[in-house]
């Protein structure tokens, strides 16, 4: 498999962030609707299955099959509200693109800045591959800083000191832990 | 004529105390108002400012959500002990998504060491008035433990009340379970019937089920556009295996269907259901 044109790489990259600009700065939608939107955003642009059993590593392989199902989902619910919580944090959001380059024959790197009224720039890599002909991103690299190294340390630390199923209940855990509301306990 | 003055004094006094507390608890109502503007707005510093005032006036909705911006570290750094004394504060006054959050770090042993048993009981006292997602992370916690089949159907019947109160992930785990026959006897029809509910919903997991269902005639009719539909839509939504699928599905069906299946996918909003 050929590794993207920078071209189309730089595009898609484009969209994503253009259409994040699009919610972000969308003052109609709540805060609930704004995350709900970025993470169907991430989970298009994202390859998320693979991002999954990078960050379990050989691990996936000791899930029961009923726990390999549970990862899936939690994994996706908690990578997703992790990110698009992430993202509402800035405001007035601009993404430029810096340029794009081919790292490997599979995978290539789109280099960009992202700035933002209430913060200093920040320098974002996005490593992108190609899957059934579309690019999809297989890590994001926040100033130097891997997504996908640092959710597998992460992942590694717990199972090494709570085992697979203290990773399944910390996944859960997350995943299932409400946010701010308004009217009513309920 | 002093037991009427004593009368007309304390009927003026009845009114003011009165007065008061509707004042307060008007009040209360519109900072608690401005405090979820200002969330909504993205401004998290005016928001903690505003519900740490209530919260201290004892206003359990504050409380719980003062804990969850100290949980996510928005506009304070995160801070998991100051959520901890915060939820507890809402549980005290039954509050039931406090009781669910605390469940929560006690099943993750975050900032306290891992319960189980604590976990569940939390759980069951925020099931207890029916909040969805309590009812179904103890469904959850309790199938995961479950060693034999009346543990098992104690699960089901916790995760159905949730999936019966509209939950996404609760309906797709429905689907799950009448599938593969956990806690219930199986049955594809009922199976086909929930993960379409939570399909409806945009549950991506949902969607390559229902998909996998109408492929294979399995409690629906058989409908090769149709599970085509859902699986672009679960692809899109980064459900595993789906998009594999689709690219499957994509080259054996005549180019018409792929088409009428991509307009049906495009049109597709999610619903509550």
């Amino acid at each position: 498999m050929a590794s993207p044109e920078p071209a189309v790489a730089e595009k898609f990259i484009e969209d994503l962030g253009d259409g994040a600009v699009d919610v972000l700065e969308n003052d109609k939608l709540s805060m609930g609707e704004r995350e709900a939107k970025l993470g169907a955003l991430l989970a298009k642009g994202f390859d998320m299955p693979f991002l999954a059993r990078l960050a379990l590593g050989r691990d996936f392989r000791n899930l029961s099959p009923a726990q390999q199902s549970d990862y899936e989902e939690l994994f996706n619910q908690y990578v997703l509200t992790t990110y698009s919580r992430r993202f509402t944090e800035f405001k007035g959001i601009q993404l430029k693109i810096e340029g794009a380059e081919t790292i490997s024959d599979d995978d290539l790197v789109v280099t960009t800045e992202i700035k933002s009224e209430n913060g200093p720039p920040a320098k974002v890599d996005w490593r992108i591959r190609e899957r059934n002909d579309e690019p999809k991103v297989i890590d994001v690299v926040i100033e130097g800083v891997s997504m996908v190294i640092s959710q597998r340390q992460e992942f590694q630390s717990i199972v090494q000191s709570k085992g697979l199923d203290g990773l399944m209940a910390v996944l859960r855990a997350r995943s299932e832990r409400g946010t701010a509301t308004t009217g009513g306990g309920n | 004529m002093i037991l009427r003055r004593y009368l007309r004094l304390a009927f003026s006094v009845g009114w003011v105390i009165a007065g008061l507390s509707v004042g307060a608890a008007a009040q209360s109502e519109t900072s608690l108002d401005a405090a979820w503007q200002a969330y909504q707005r993205g401004d998290f510093v005016e928001a903690k400012e505003l519900w740490t005032d209530l919260a201290a006036a004892g206003e359990a909705e504050a409380q719980f959500n003062l804990g969850t911006l100290y949980a996510e570290g928005r506009g304070v750094p995160a801070d998991i002990d100051e959520a901890r004394a915060y939820w507890e504060l809402a549980a005290a006054q039954d509050y039931p998504r406090a009781s669910h959050n605390l469940g929560t770090l006690y099943l993750g042993g975050e900032g306290v060491d891992q319960d189980l048993p604590r976990a569940e009981e939390l759980f069951a006292a925020a099931a207890e008035s029916g909040y969805p997602p309590a009812l179904y992370t103890l469904g959850k916690v309790k199938l995961a433990a479950a060693s034999d089949a009346a543990e098992e159907t104690e699960a089901f019947e916790l995760i159905k009340q949730a999936a019966d109160q509209g939950l996404d992930r609760a309906q797709y785990n429905m689907g799950k379970l009448y599938r593969d026959g956990t806690g219930t006897p199986a049955d594809m029809a009922e199976a086909a019937n929930w993960f379409q509910r939570a399909a409806n919903q945009g549950y991506p997991q949902a969607q390559r089920n229902l998909a996998a269902r109408y492929l294979n005639g399995e409690g629906v009719d058989k409908d090769p556009v149709t599970a085509l539909k859902w699986y672009i839509l679960a692809s899109d939504g980064g459900a595993a295996e789906a998009e594999d699928q689709e690219q499957t599905l994509r080259r054996q069906l005549p180019p018409e269907d792929v088409m009428r299946a991509e307009t049906e996918s495009s049109a597709f909003e999610p619903r509550f259901e």
